[in-house]
């Protein structure tokens, strides 16, 4: 009798157990009654309920935060940097870690219920597998889109937004649309007017780094310019590599440098003499950063003022 | 007859090697010097002609002797070629000869620059420079990394070669090994939490030859030469510590002194090259091994030998780099992937004894 009660209790215990594993298999498919999802470059991240605490990357802010979506903590690179940062006040935020930092325990402590940032749905771009398996078990990733062009970005960025709760359809978010087809207009006009190579760079003592595969890059074609610089790699990071010696071989009237600001120091031989640098024809591109029509529109209006100012050099 | 296995590093027992030599093995190592001096220029001269732009012969020496700076070949010659060809050689030169010092004067055949602890003490430098001191320009870097060098090998000396064990080579390459992981420690904990510091180092920290002003490597020329001088007038003491402390005591030597002068000419050849070319491993290994093999325990003739070897071996796997993928592989990751099978093969070959 005794081992017939005991046998009873483990069929029983076993039962619960598989039926236990199959909820979970099923809650990891599709959302549980009354969950959350959203959707980013195909891949759907599932929520029990509508996020609200949410620990996010510099580069997530820096989109984000003009839809008014606020974190409750940061962590990532290019924080201070105010070309990618643009008007974001970080100062009250608190941070869970810094550069490829993160501190797991104080994130766990914050019970977030999403965490953003540049990535996929396994976790942040620069975390070690390990140091994602752990983030992911605290709350799912939601990774920053990255389609193939600027609009495709600043759309899917806006249904990020939207998901966390954000007006996306507010009038300031409507004139910010208005004020990037217009700047758009006016980079095709200013390079209608002035038809000049440009090449978006980042330049190291190493080698010099080309922007050709980048959406950056891409959106600045369609509206008439002509990029210069090595072919991306066929997978991968879309960074071009050339060496110094091939970097006066590149004919480019306009150097788009990423993160350019007033205390741009660099210099070596080889690119103090080329001839948009001699000229001064220097501007500023970031392949991170706020993906908003705000954010794009301002720069394509310094953009569009750089030809409109720039001559022939290449 | 037996044949005995060739030995590296092993001073012949009961032999001076201060005293003169037979003529006949100081001809060969003369002769032997003319293919090496060959190979070198060989190296020299694949420096100026190869690299990621293809340029004529011609055009290479016409620009050599009729500069144009407002033309790109010109440019890419004497920014590019030209100061990537004298800071191979005087960098290589140093590290060959500073890697034949630390080897001598420790008395192990596994030490260079890199063991010693001095290329992470030029790093640390360099990084502190870039993360607290502002450093930003290139042609800065150099002077920090000169620094840490010449202070990271005076602290290994001082540390390994005073109290009551002084004298010891091997708690001397212990202090070297634990003062290079503690300045590596420090250096990844500020890179760590620094990403544009991280950025800025990852040529520099590489060994690169790239983007080295011409002025800059011959802001160094003098410290390296003075390190030279000092290393080949230490030859002849060399060879007396070669043969231990209480024999070289007995025959009227001062050996501490004797580390002492040499360290000098460690920390201004090591620190030199470091600061114009960024840590380079191997280099400082495999050039006095390469040395020893042919011409034996005679560190007057290693030295001469790892001034040749070090910049030839140096010249081709940058001139490898330059070409084997779009873009370049840093020269100090070539000679790393270069240096290490031919380390391999050199401990498989041949019975590397203690010096």
């Amino acid at each position: 009798m005794r081992r017939s009660s005991s046998l009873a209790a483990i069929v029983a215990a076993s039962a619960l157990l598989l039926a236990s594993c199959a909820s979970a298999d099923e809650s990891s498919e599709q959302p549980a009654a009354g969950g959350e999802s959203v959707t980013v470059d195909g891949v759907t991240i599932d929520f029990d309920a509508l996020p609200e605490n949410i620990v996010m990357d510099c580069y997530a802010y820096s989109s984000l935060h003009e839809y008014g979506v606020e974190p409750v903590a940061l962590f990532g690179y290019e924080c201070d940097n105010p070309f990618v940062m643009g008007d974001a006040d970080i100062s009250d935020i608190d941070f869970v870690g810094k550069d490829g930092e993160i501190d797991v325990e104080k994130l766990a402590e914050l019970r977030p219920d999403a965490i953003v940032g540049q990535g996929s749905a396994d976790g942040w771009s620069w975390f070690d597998d390990d140091v994602n398996a752990q983030i992911t078990r605290v709350a799912p990733f939601v990774p920053l889109p990255t389609g193939d062009t600027i609009d495709g970005r600043i759309a899917e960025t806006r249904e990020i937004a939207s998901f966390f709760g954000a007006d996306v359809e507010s009038d300031a978010v409507a004139q910010s649309d208005a004020d990037l087809a217009e700047a758009k207009e006016n980079v095709s006009t200013a390079l209608a007017d002035n038809d000049l190579n440009i090449m978006l760079t980042s330049p190291t003592k190493e080698m010099l780094y080309t922007g050709v595969g980048f959406a950056q890059a891409t959106m600045l074609e369609e509206l008439g310019a002509t990029i210069v610089g090595a072919d991306a790699p066929a997978t991968g990071n879309p960074w071009g590599q050339v060496a110094w010696e091939d970097a006066s071989s590149y004919s480019a009237d306009i150097l788009l440098i990423e993160g350019y600001n007033d205390d741009f120091a660099f210099t070596t031989d080889l690119w103090d003499v080329l001839p948009a640098v001699k000229a001064d024809q220097l501007g500023a591109w970031s392949s991170k950063g706020a993906m908003t029509a705000t954010t794009y529109a301002a720069w394509l209006n310094d953009v569009a003022d750089l030809i409109s100012s720039s001559v022939k050099v290449s | 007859m037996t044949s005995q296995p060739t030995t590296l590093g092993s001073a012949p027992q009961g032999v001076d090697p201060s005293a003169p030599v037979t003529e006949s093995p100081t001809k060969r190592r003369w002769i032997g010097l003319v293919p090496l001096v060959a190979l070198c220029v060989l190296a020299l001269a694949a420096s100026m002609l190869v690299g990621s732009r293809t340029i004529a012969v011609g055009d290479v020496i016409h620009f050599l002797v009729h500069p144009d700076p407002d033309d790109a070949l010109s440019q890419t010659i004497w920014f590019s070629r030209v100061p990537r060809t004298v800071l191979i050689l005087v960098a290589g030169a140093a590290l060959g000869v500073a890697g034949t010092l630390m080897q001598a004067v420790t008395r192990n055949p596994m030490t260079d620059p890199g063991i010693l602890g001095v290329n992470a003490g030029a790093s640390l430098a360099v990084v502190v420079g870039l993360a607290f001191f502002g450093v930003g320009d290139i042609s800065q870097y150099m002077w920090w990394s000169f620094a840490g060098a010449m202070v990271t090998s005076v602290l290994v000396f001082v540390i390994g070669n005073t109290g009551s064990a002084r004298g010891n080579p091997v708690r001397m390459t212990l202090s070297g090994v634990a003062l290079g992981a503690v300045l590596s420690g420090f250096s990844s904990a500020v890179l760590l939490t620094n990403s544009r510091v991280l950025e800025k180092l990852r040529g520099w920290s590489a060994g690169t030859t790239a983007s080295q002003p011409l002025e800059a490597t011959m802001a160094i020329v003098p410290f390296i030469a003075a390190g030279l001088a000092i290393a080949f007038l230490s030859a002849r003491s060399l060879n007396v510590l070669a043969l231990g402390e209480a024999s070289a005591v007995a025959l009227g030597a001062h050996p501490n002194r004797i580390r002492t002068v040499v360290l000098v000419a460690i920390a201004l050849l090591a620190g030199g090259a470091t600061a114009a070319a960024g840590p380079i491993g191997f280099l400082g290994l495999l050039a006095p091994h390469l040395a020893r093999m042919v011409v034996g325990p005679h560190q007057g003739w290693i030295l001469a030998y790892s001034a040749l070897i070090a910049p030839a071996v140096m010249g081709f796997a940058d001139v490898l780099g330059r070409v084997i993928t779009a873009g370049e592989v840093p020269v100090g990751v070539v000679t790393a992937f270069i240096g290490a099978p031919v380390l391999i093969y050199m401990v498989r070959r041949f019975r590397v004894a203690e010096m």
